[in-house]
């Protein structure tokens, strides 16, 4: 998956990245750990505030499903017993959805994924592990398994998926399925050829995602 | 701005005292607006705009309604400026209601929907049955003083840059051109209204700021959040290139007399002048970017003009 990203991009948050892949911009910021509202408090770990705001218009059931996806994969990542009674604020900002907003959110989700994994990093809370997140589609006729499919092979493609794994070990072992997401028509077999595929390619994710937070605390590293 | 934020003691009688004596924090003059800087994105109508530590990203898009009944002739225009925590912790997330929030969005509102700036009636397709709804929402990234000033620019940007797909009507019918088919067609824009924010401060006690007879108090232009925090007083005028107030908003606050704001007008005048200036060349840039084919794929005739 190509992609751009960066990270301590805001000034008035604990962490913040922002992550462009094709036509899709997404900025996400994290606050924490602060102090929460009595409802969102839990009295052994931490509370996630989870909030996706779309690029054109409010925030409609559309959205608050990506919340509950990205609520789920990170959820498991976060070290969250490290801070109990404590909330931590997880908002993406959509710029451009690099999609079709009416039929698909699987840009939209694996990019939320990817550019909120790096906020968290970014504003130094716990995690246990590492994700990365790809959208992928089936092509009509040949198909073909690709990864990061355009606006317009979603379109044509009969299924499309967003696969969210999770990593230990420096990123080279697969811990776990974090989310698999899948729409449309496909089988069995098709569904297995995307985990195979899906692991290589978010193993090269996570090895760039690593890469960009190496170089951004490498300089302020005291040797 | 923000209620959450409280700044030190120590901190807030060090910005006041340098303000006393013609400093600010970030060695700009009292007269000086920050630096904008605007970028377009990808599609029409994505503008984001930076003031100094400010960012503030407006996207503007439009699909088809019904109008109200009793404006048959006249789309539909919405300015959506929700703040979301991405901006600052002290901001929650759907609350709407909070002071500063409700002034931001109203300011935004009378300076650019109520004053007219957008042509509205151009946007009628059916008379009373279907017009554009066009729709421009801001996103506030990050939040350090000048929303107001920010938004008003982007939004007015976005505006410009926005183009619509082209229509042809057949009776009740109409049939919606792809942005590839033709070439899709700007809004009607009747003029450019910006925003020009002023601060002011009570260099005495607190008496002054009630009596209020020596007029000695410090203005300035686009304050920054920390001194937003401590103000004791704001205007926010908007004008437009051909020297006409909009709108001018002062809620409450530190007492100031006829001949101050007039200073202010004058003082917002030459800023708005230079900001429109250069949207306007940043918009030609952008056009001439994205139509860098147009010259050589017309079969215009080469004219003198």
């Amino acid at each position: 998956m190509h992609f751009q990203a960066e990270v301590g991009v805001l000034g008035h948050v604990d962490g913040s990245s922002q992550f462009v892949s094709q036509d899709t911009k997404i900025v996400c910021s994290v606050t924490g750990p602060i102090e929460p509202k009595a409802r969102q408090e839990l009295p052994t770990q931490l509370a996630l505030e989870v909030i996706i705001r779309p690029a054109k218009g409010v925030a409609t059931t559309r959205e608050k499903l990506l919340e509950d996806k990205l609520r789920a994969v990170l959820t498991p990542i976060i070290n969250r017993y490290c801070y109990p009674r404590q909330l931590c604020q997880i908002t993406c900002q959509i710029l451009e959805s690099g999609e079709d907003e009416s039929e698909f959110s699987q840009r939209e989700l694996s990019c939320c994924i990817n550019a909120a994994f790096l906020a968290l990093v970014d504003a130094g809370i716990a995690m246990n592990s590492m994700c990365a997140s790809i959208p992928i589609a089936i092509m009509k006729d040949s198909n073909e398994i690709i990864d990061n499919p355009s606006a317009e092979q979603l379109k044509t493609s009969p299924s499309v998926h967003t696969l969210a794994l999770e990593f230990v070990d420096g990123g080279k072992v697969v811990k776990n399925v974090l989310l698999l997401d899948s729409n449309g028509d496909f089988n069995e077999d098709q569904l297995f050829n995307i985990l195979e595929l899906g692991e290589q390619k978010c193993q090269g994710l996570v090895k760039n995602l690593r890469k960009i937070i190496q170089d951004q605390i490498s300089p302020r590293l005291v040797v | 701005m923000a209620k959450d934020i409280e700044l030190s003691e120590s901190e807030s009688k060090f910005i006041l005292e340098a303000l006393r004596q013609n400093y600010r924090l970030d060695g700009r003059s009292f007269d000086q607006f920050r630096d904008v800087k605007i970028k377009f994105g990808k599609e029409y109508g994505d503008v984001s705009v930076e003031m100094g530590n400010t960012k503030v990203h407006c996207r503007i898009s439009c699909q088809i309604a019904q109008p109200y009944e009793d404006r048959p002739f006249e789309g539909l225009f919405v300015i959506s400026t929700e703040i979301s925590p991405i901006a600052g912790s002290q901001f929650e997330n759907r609350n709407i209601t909070g002071e500063d929030e409700v002034l931001c969005s109203r300011i935004i509102e009378k300076s650019v929907r109520r004053s007219g700036a957008l042509d509205v009636e151009g946007l009628c397709i059916v008379a009373g049955s279907k017009c554009w709804a066009v729709r421009a929402d801001v996103h506030f990234l990050d939040c350090d003083g000048g929303f107001i000033d920010a938004s008003c620019i982007a939004v007015m940007t976005g505006l410009m840059h926005f183009k619509k797909p082209d229509i042809t009507v057949h009776g009740e019918q109409i049939i919606v051109h792809p942005v590839n088919e033709r070439e899709p067609v700007p809004l009607g824009i009747l003029h450019i209204p910006i925003c020009v924010t002023f601060s002011f401060f009570n260099p005495q006690d607190t008496e002054e700021n009630i009596k209020g007879a020596t007029n000695s108090e410090i203005s300035i232009i686009d304050a920054t959040l920390k001194e937003e925090l401590l103000r004791d007083g704001v205007l926010t005028v908007t004008l437009n290139k051909n020297r006409e107030v909009v709108q001018v908003s002062k809620a409450g606050g530190l007492p100031m007399d006829a001949l101050m704001l007039m200073k202010c007008c004058h003082k917002a005048y030459a800023i708005i002048e230079k900001i429109t200036d250069q949207i306007l060349q940043l918009l030609k840039d952008d056009s001439k970017e994205r139509n860098k084919y147009a010259a050589m794929l017309t079969s215009e005739n080469a004219r003198e003009s």
